[in-house]
């Protein structure tokens, strides 16, 4: 999958000719007109190769990808001009980007260049650009371009074929592998379309040399992949030629994201059945393990500081007569999942009644029931941060927002008593085994 | 003479029978009649009610204790319901008017990040829309009022 060609600038050689005599007033008038034609059709000839020189084709365009697939919720970034150098190499009229260009756009679709992520690895800068289907939710592969010299070369990483090297043997060092090619696929998942393919987080903790847990029963409702940066570090990258031999393209440091993956399942509320860890670069470097299992499990457990909740009062709905009724916020679990009910007596029963009679001695009453309706909620995870590692005990924090009508029924007359609307910021728990 | 005597007395006894069945049938009918009134009053604000149409099985529930039907004063009843039919309709025609709908339908079609570069960019209206819903909550006391007395009573409880 990965193929060198070469995209340089084209020379024009010019000469003159000069049969004509000197003296000769009309054979100089025929020779300038002579030399003022074989002028113009050098410029032609060269505007002509110029014209012919570069692939005019919309697969170039900045924002095509974007244009073809509004699935797409990355912001629009400038694109890197070590991208735009990238581009003009490709855009070079030859058999061999022709073809690239036809293989790229029937097997891979168009390349979101605003989110490509360059470095310079041992003098070489490199890019890798994901590569988006119209109105697929998830890259097709991942374009991998390598300044050598005056040279460009061009690759593709792709999760369909997570061993494209083929003349390397599975598992030589430095050698980029699946670990690396799905983890660079889920980071750019994860920027491109906010959520992770499953399948992808399953195939990466089935990788990992040292698995937290094994997955629970069932497959993840949802993923997340939470990254942060976590300093450099330095890899290999090899490629295979069209000829089939492999060669080393680069090898340098490069910054690394540790990356760990919560996955919600249909397992207990606050269990996110299990996650994975390792480290993935913005070059392809290679995975670390996941933590492993503690020796001392009991202390682990004796801590208290997994309850992997929080609870807040949204707002308080005041009955004015014996108490009120809160409408409270439950946070949970690894996938910060949101609750939202009334206190004190659930959903449907918080409210009060008027009766007749002396406060010992009501004989009839009709209640008043307070319920929540139109309840809209959205919470996402800010960060996940390591606080034990010998715990596995990690500090989830997110955002919250909801929005409700507070709806009082009386003899099953319903009315809208208040809509409110709800704004958490960074609110923090802990939970165990979430990383 | 006994047997006399036994015949006055059954006579008394189907009088004060039918003299009972005759009240429970009155009392039956004026029941009847008082649930009609209020099942017509509570179909009559629950057309205006923009929050929602009443839930008959519910009603039923709450007023099968003839004691509550007995009990109920529907004048208070009518001016409870319209109290109430106002106050929850003001809340739900002010929201329209200023927008406030419109943006929480918007809201609901936003997730994760970009919800919060929505709410952020619409600060101001949400501000409006929040002082504008707190506003009308701090009515409801006022409205609440009236149905205070439907029962004839003004004691209350939590539920």
């Amino acid at each position: 999958m990965m193929a060198g060609i070469s995209g340089g600038g084209q020379s024009t050689r010019t000469g003159s000719a000069c049969n004509g005599q000197v003296g000769d007033k009309p054979f100089q008038h025929s020779i300038f007109m002579k030399k003022i034609l074989v002028i113009l059709m050098l410029l032609s000839s060269a505007l002509g190769l110029r014209a012919q020189g570069s692939i005019s084709d919309p697969f170039f365009n900045h924002g095509q990808a974007r244009s073809l697939n509004s699935r797409i919720i990355a912001p629009l970034q400038p694109v890197p001009g070590f991208v735009n150098q990238a581009i003009a190499g490709m855009r070079v009229s030859n058999n061999r980007n022709l073809v690239r260009l036809a293989h790229l756009k029937d097997d891979y679709g168009y390349a979101v260049w605003d989110q490509a992520k360059t470095f310079t690895a041992a003098g070489r800068q490199t890019a890798l650009i994901p590569m988006v289907r119209p109105e697929d939710d998830a890259i097709t592969g991942i374009l991998v371009a390598v300044k050598d010299g005056a040279t460009f070369r061009y690759g593709v990483m792709d999760t369909g074929t997570p061993f494209p090297y083929a003349s390397a043997a599975t598992g030589t060092p430095g050698m980029p592998g699946m670990r690396d090619v799905l983890a660079l696929s889920v980071l750019f998942n994860r920027t491109l379309f906010g959520e992770v393919d499953c399948d992808l987080v399953q195939a990466l903790r089935a990788l990992s040399n040292n698995n937290v847990r094994g997955q629970t029963a069932g497959s993840p409702k949802s993923c997340y992949v939470q990254t942060t940066y976590a300093g450099q570090n330095c890899d290999h990258i090899y490629g295979t030629y069209p000829d089939g031999t492999m060669q080393y393209l680069y090898s340098d440091c490069y910054d690394i994201y540790n990356y760990s993956f919560i996955c919600d399942t249909d397992s207990a509320d606050n269990d996110d059945g299990g996650s994975g860890g390792g480290s993935g670069g913005s070059g392809g470097g290679n995975g670390s393990s996941g933590p492993g299992e503690g020796d001392n499990e009991s202390f682990c457990e004796s801590l208290d500081v997994h309850k992997c909740t929080t609870t807040r009062v949204l707002s308080t709905v005041p009955s004015g007569i014996h108490g009120s009724c809160s409408i409270v916020c439950r946070l949970s679990g690894c996938g910060f999942q949101s609750n939202v009910f009334l206190q004190p007596n659930g959903i449907a029963g918080c409210g009060f009644s008027i009766g007749t009679g002396s406060g010992h001695g009501i004989s009839i009453s009709l209640d008043f029931t307070v319920s929540i309706q139109n309840l809209y909620t959205n919470s996402y995870i800010n960060s996940v941060s390591t606080l034990d590692s010998d715990c596995r005990v990690s500090s989830i924090c997110g955002d919250f927002f909801c929005s409700y009508d507070v709806v009082i029924s009386w003899i099953g007359i319903p009315y809208i008593w208040e809509r409110n609307s709800a704004e958490l910021s960074n609110i923090c728990y802990t939970c165990r085994n979430c990383q | 003479m006994k047997n006399q005597s036994f015949f006055i007395f059954a006579l008394l006894a189907f009088i004060l029978v039918s003299a009972c069945k005759t009240s429970e049938n009155n009392r039956e009918s004026v029941l009847d009649a008082k649930r009609m009134e209020v099942e017509a009053l509570v179909a009559k604000y629950s057309s205006e009610n923009l929050a929602g149409p009443v839930n008959w099985q519910q009603f039923n529930a709450a007023l099968k204790d003839e004691a509550v039907l007995e009990q109920m004063n529907t004048a208070q009843l009518e001016a409870c319901l319209k109290s109430m039919t106002a106050y929850s309709n003001n809340i739900i025609l002010e929201n329209r008017k200023n927008g406030c709908d419109q943006l929480q339908e918007k809201i609901k079609s936003y997730t994760g990040q970009e919800l919060k570069e929505f709410l952020e960019a619409n600060k101001d209206l949400r501000a409006s829309c929040d002082s504008l819903n707190k506003a009308y909550s701090s009515g409801f006391q006022k409205a609440l009022e009236p149905c205070k007395g439907v029962l004839g009573a003004s004691v209350e409880r939590n539920k």
